[in-house]
């Protein structure tokens, strides 16, 4: 039977500092200057494909909100939202507005490109719109560098390469992958290497 | 008690949708201790909508498994404190530095008190943050003088003045309906605004009626209904945006119907506005239909073109920025549906002019507007890619996986592979099999080789750029 890993690693949370910014400095520039409060935005709306960094912004954002002590409300996937759902944002919307609280909410698309509610889009495109644009693979394994180093863990080039290489590179498997990676060395107590990665590979289905 | 909790979580696992479920209960973390339940939110948003749909019901199998008294709290959690949940306070691993952000060396005695704070007192910076009942609700950027009138919306205008100079006696109840973000609010607000003005000691109550459909909610809950109907009965003028909030909802229209009778009776003035005009609301009363229409109902159409234009130049100044009328009007041919939006724009334009240090013109507000009216862009998959590219070159698409390696085939489909590892994220050996099942270095030779020619070949070069182009698009 294998070795149940226990998880103690806590795992690495995402912040503004350790995003790694690729083409969307002006959108992270923004959230800063909302938390600070120091600027005159304080409606954030985020959008693009999956994989891009929304949910890593918006838990950043959320913790930062929390620490701070900011009327701050952050809202991930606001595509998902169901009808009565929408007339919720809609409110919490206009109570923030009225009360100088800020929200950082992020989508799939454009804030009129999702079949949301006319009211709650145009209040999403009120604010600063940004789309998120995705990483470049050098981008991307910089972001893993970090990633892996804030779990404690030795990731070699060579197996960073060989991620790039050889699997899909949307952020969230390279991400899974390189956790998994992590857990599977810990329970076996070896050496995170690129004949270990391959193994890996082949246990996964697919 | 954590088996209380494993019972709500059941329970409500059971009567909701798998996403309900897993955007607003498995996120509560839950505590007990001292005769209090406690369950923390991740966000203000989460806590919120417990606290409206699902904290009686809580309450309810609470008292089923603890007769008794048993007080439930809800209140936020710090999500940095992940480290603290229960499941991990058995790690023998000493908390890390290195997982605090930089950014918090730097921290507040605020953010210091706020993170010792209990969450009961974080459920109170959630409660002070919302604005007093008793307030008014009038923002006073919303006026007459900075309101920009077109054909639009001039009829709108003139009657919400004559209303604001005239309380109670010009037109009861005025109706002002349209689409959104064309400005009812700031009408609305304006006249609130102005009679302030006049008559300070005036009561005046700017609301949204989400917000009267709650009020009544919570007068229900506390049989509250006499300071309810002394709040409201009482007020010189009632300003209530979204009217069309109030479908099926019965018992919120029944009070309504009580407030707008004894306000119309005392001649107190009423101001509505609502998405469409008083026949068309969907699932409301007929008797408060009628009465909508008793006094004067006027509509708020989209802007003209002139009108879009003049509403930039105006927000421009106040906000102290240089716009040149070509960009304003390149802003208001792209954006025509809402003045909200075309604020949106004119906001998003100006901070990227700040972050770049870059003067506004159209290319600035050209490459700005692209985050808020971009279409989703189109899914991009390797097939589209071969597509586009074996058209580009007049070749058949089957050349794409056909093993011929005559130049003619070879260079595009050497360039299609390229563009496939540049604008997907499929991995070499998915590309390889996508192109006639080839090996992954095959794929890894072409993407070297176009890079280079890219840099030497001007001609290559452009080819590339219009068809990242055509795809893109």
């Amino acid at each position: 039977m294998k070795q149940l890993l226990l998880d103690i690693q806590p795992p690495a949370s995402p912040t503004l500092e350790n995003f790694v910014v690729g083409r969307n400095a002006e959108a992270l520039f923004q959230l800063k200057s909302t938390i600070q409060q120091d600027g005159n935005a304080r409606f954030i709306y985020l959008w693009g494909a999956s994989g891009c960094g929304k949910s890593h912004l918006i838990t950043a954002c959320n913790a930062l909100a929390g620490q701070h002590g900011l009327n701050m409300i952050c809202v991930d996937d606001v595509h998902l939202l169901s009808d009565e759902e929408q007339i919720s944002l809609f409110d919490i919307y206009n109570q923030l507005r009225e009360s100088g609280g800020s929200l950082v909410a992020s989508g799939q698309a454009a804030p009129g490109q999702m079949g949301l509610r006319d009211d709650l889009a145009t209040r999403l495109a009120w604010g600063l719109a940004y789309q998120l644009h995705p990483l470049s693979d050098e981008e991307k394994a910089q972001a893993l560098k970090i990633h892996a180093q804030a779990r404690g863990m030795k990731l070699p080039d060579e197996v960073l390469d060989y991620c790039l290489r050889h699997l899909r590179r949307d952020m969230p498997n390279l991400i899974a992958t390189i956790d998994a990676l992590d857990e599977w060395s810990l329970t076996d107590k070896r050496a995170v290497t690129l004949p270990l990665l391959k193994q890996l590979l082949q246990l996964s289905p697919g | 008690m954590e088996n209380f909790w494993s019972i709500c979580l059941g329970r409500f696992e059971e009567e909701l949708s798998a996403q309900q479920f897993n955007t607003w209960i498995k996120p509560l973390r839950f505590e007990a201790g001292n005769g209090i339940l406690r369950l923390l939110a991740p966000n203000r948003f989460v806590q919120q909508w417990v606290k409206d749909r699902f904290l009686q019901k809580i309450e309810t199998l609470a008292e089923e498994v603890y007769p008794g008294a048993v007080q439930i709290e809800l209140a936020l959690y710090d999500a940095t404190d992940k480290k603290l949940a229960p499941a991990a306070s058995t790690s023998k691993k000493p908390e890390s530095p290195r997982t605090e952000p930089a950014a918090l060396t730097v921290e507040s005695e605020i953010a210091k008190a706020t993170k010792s704070a209990s969450p009961a007192r974080a459920a109170n910076v959630v409660k002070k943050a919302k604005p007093a009942v008793e307030t008014s609700g009038l923002n006073p950027s919303f006026t007459f003088e900075n309101f920009v009138t077109g054909k639009a919306n001039q009829l709108a205008r003139a009657a919400a003045i004559q209303v604001a100079e005239n309380p109670g006696t010009a037109y009861n109840p005025l109706f002002i309906y349209g689409g959104v973000g064309l400005g009812k609010t700031h009408v609305l607000q304006a006249i609130g605004n102005h009679l302030k003005q006049q008559r300070p000691d005036a009561k005046i109550r700017y609301l949204h009626a989400e917000r009267y459909v709650s009020d009544v909610v919570k007068a229900y809950e506390h049989k509250a209904f006499d300071e309810f109907k002394r709040q409201y009965h009482s007020l010189d003028l009632l300003l209530i945006d979204d009217i069309q909030f109030f479908a099926k909802k019965s018992r919120t229209q029944e009070e309504f119907f009580y407030a707008f009778n004894s306000l119309i009776e005392a001649k107190k003035q009423i101001i509505i506005t609502c998405d469409t005009y008083p026949k068309e609301i969907a699932d409301v009363d007929e008797r408060l239909r009628t009465r909508f229409s008793w006094g004067l109902t006027v509509a708020v159409e989209p802007p003209e073109l002139e009108m879009r234009v003049a509403i930039l130049l105006k927000k421009a100044e106040v906000a102290r920025v240089d716009l040149h009328e070509d960009v304003a009007f390149f802003i208001a041919k792209q954006v025509r549906s809402s003045v909200r939006e075309l604020e949106g724009a004119l906001n998003r334009i100006i901070a990227m002019a700040n972050f770049t240090g870059h003067a506004i013109d159209v290319s600035l507000a050209k490459e700005a507007l692209k985050d808020l009216i971009a279409v989703r862009g189109r899914q991009i998959t390797i097939e589209n890619i071969q597509k586009t590219v074996a058209d580009y070159y007049k070749i058949k698409v089957a050349e794409m996986y056909s093993k011929k390696r005559s130049r003619n085939f070879a260079r595009p489909r050497q360039i299609a592979m390229a563009l496939a590892r540049e604008l997907t994220n499929h991995s070499f050996p998915e590309i390889g099999e996508a192109f006639g099942s080839r090996h992954h270095t095959t794929v890894m030779h072409a993407c070297d080789e176009i890079e280079q020619l890219r840099q030497n070949d001007p001609n290559v070069g452009r080819d590339i750029s219009v068809l990242i182009q055509v795809i893109r698009d």
